[in-house]
């Protein structure tokens, strides 16, 4: 009995709030609740349509996540085989330092360090490499999003490297790597043929959700981010803050394609692996 | 020669804290110069400590938000994983638990935002609090998930049919194996309330002053000297840590 309720106090808990959010969502976005509306329109669902916006803030949202979390895992395959031949404490402890700040604090300190005003660049014209701010590339709200990808790595790649490194741990791919040479591999290939494959294939689930949460990152591309190309988050935030009740539906809309997106994706490969993703 | 470089990098990953130690401790700072007329000062932190400034309103509230996700979202989510993990469709219901904090939070926020103005409770630290714990408590049932391995059902079916009494079986035998896992998810728990920005953002209204909205401000503002306070504040969880956990569990 009180397994029962539990469990559905948990099912109330998690799916409800989601649910009834995205049904209001999906009414105000045909038009059929909020403040202007009064009947079924298209409206909002053409204007995103004919603005021919949504893919590019998409693929602007995708092509960040994805160099951020390739990168990323570059530096932590190094960090984490580094590591295992140096376990150093101070090298752990100052790879936890970037897991303690927060998203927020490392945008801050990365506009005033990567900007055209900022520390770097003042360091440059200390030493007489730049005569005038702008001789310093432009690293923030730039158009490739270099300012957004830098402090993603900065916070990911930490995390990523502790996993590899505990897990390469418990595999005692040490031991292995023994083997291989006394096998005759090099240890290149040993890197490339069994290191990297042994520690993506155990955290394939983790990378998929730290990528789908990465395509809704918001605080980071919200300080270093342009205004065009925009993070989808970004956008759709500005969207739907403006004081202007039209855009507001189209703001659901987008709301209601993205969480749908999310919700296929996650659905999809959760059933694809029998709903054991981390477990 | 590869040892340099990997201590190197290690090295790099220190400045952006020593940038904003640094932002944090100069006056009159235009381009080009470095530092103002005085190499270094602390008339900024003076400043924040000399009065109640709204610096230290938002930690308290970061703090009374952060330790009500480490007590009650904790706790709540380690209850449930336990009839989740015993139940027998455990992996679909735990599959529910991904949604929420994928959708990520600006958007369960913009999802949520109607229903908590109808109910009034939108720009008050009760809403934030519960939609942080509607957003954290799935997760947090995920995250202690792990913990209800076969062994340990086997070992508590054991103990019952042993003859303890299903209080005995709390006290001695589930809180004390459950100590180190309750203590990670807590630190969690309210690491996830400390860091957050768009859901106070959203459902705060403004009215509910975090660090995080208090760093966005100074942000805005272009003060990068109390920013960079604000943005050390919220580094405070890394010292506690450094400073509490002993040097064996870094190993």
């Amino acid at each position: 009995m009180t397994q029962r309720i539990i469990v559905a106090v948990f099912i109330t808990m998690s799916l409800v709030p989601l649910l009834s959010g995205y049904t209001y969502a999906l009414l105000y976005s045909f038009g059929l609740t909020g403040l202007l509306n009064s009947e079924f329109t298209l409206h909002y669902w053409k204007s995103l349509f004919l603005q021919h916006q949504l893919l590019k803030h998409l693929w602007f949202s995708i092509y960040t996540a994805a160099i951020s979390m390739l990168f990323s895992l570059i530096v932590a395959f190094y960090f984490a085989y580094q590591l295992l031949h140096q376990p150093r404490i101070w090298i752990i402890k100052s790879l936890l330092l970037p897991v303690f700040f927060a998203p927020i604090s490392a945008a801050f300190i990365f506009n005033y360090l990567l900007s055209s005003t900022g520390i770097i660049s003042r360091i440059c014209f200390a030493l007489g490499w730049i005569n005038s701010y702008n001789d310093f590339p432009i690293f923030t709200q730039d158009k490739l999003g270099v300012g957004i990808i830098i402090p993603h790595i900065f916070l990911l790649f930490p995390l990523f490297s502790l996993l590899f490194y505990n897990i390469a741990k418990k595999e005692n791919l040490m031991a292995l790597k023994d083997l291989s040479l006394n096998l005759g591999a090099s240890s290149k290939k040993f890197v490339f043929k069994i290191f990297i494959p042994i520690l993506l294939k155990k955290t394939e689930p983790i990378i998929l959700l730290y990528f789908i949460f990465f395509i809704g990152a918001y605080e980071i591309p919200l300080y270093l981010g342009t205004q065009s190309p925009q993070m989808l988050t970004v956008w759709i935030a500005d969207l739907y803050r403006k004081f202007d009740l039209n855009s507001m539906g189209t703001a659901y809309a987008i709301i209601v394609l993205y969480a749908s997106f999310v919700l296929v994706l996650l659905s999809i490969y959760l059933l694809k692996r029998k709903n054991k993703l981390l477990f | 020669m590869s040892k340099a470089i990997f201590y190197f990098f290690a090295i790099l990953l220190w400045v952006p804290l020593f940038g904003l130690l640094y932002l944090s401790a100069i006056h009159q700072w235009s381009f080009p110069k470095l530092w103002g007329h005085s190499l270094f000062t602390f008339q900024h932190w003076k400043h924040i400590f000399g009065s109640e400034h709204q610096i230290l309103e938002a930690l308290q509230v970061s703090l009374v938000l952060g330790f009500f996700q480490m007590s009650i979202t904790n706790i709540a989510g380690f209850l449930t994983s336990k009839f989740i993990m015993f139940h027998s469709k455990a992996s679909i219901l735990l599959s529910f638990s991904y949604y929420p904090f994928l959708i990520t939070p600006l958007i369960f926020s913009f999802l949520l935002l109607y229903f908590f103005m109808q109910f009034n409770i939108a720009g008050s630290l009760f809403g934030v609090a519960l939609v942080q714990f509607l957003l954290f408590y799935p997760f947090s049932v995920l995250l202690h998930a792990s913990f209800w391995s076969k062994e340990l059902k086997q070992l508590l079916f054991q103990a019952t049919t042993l003859g303890a009494t299903s209080y005995q079986v709390l006290i001695r035998l589930l809180l004390p194996m459950a100590r180190p896992q309750l203590i990670l998810g807590a630190l969690i728990c309210f690491l996830l309330s400390w860091f957050e920005y768009a859901v106070v953002h959203t459902i705060g209204m403004a009215k509910i002053n975090t660090l995080t909205i208090n760093t966005m401000i100074y942000f805005k503002e272009a003060n990068p000297h109390l920013g960079a306070i604000s943005a050390l504040f919220l580094l405070l969880p890394y010292l506690f840590i450094i400073l509490y956990f002993p040097k064996k569990s870094f190993q």
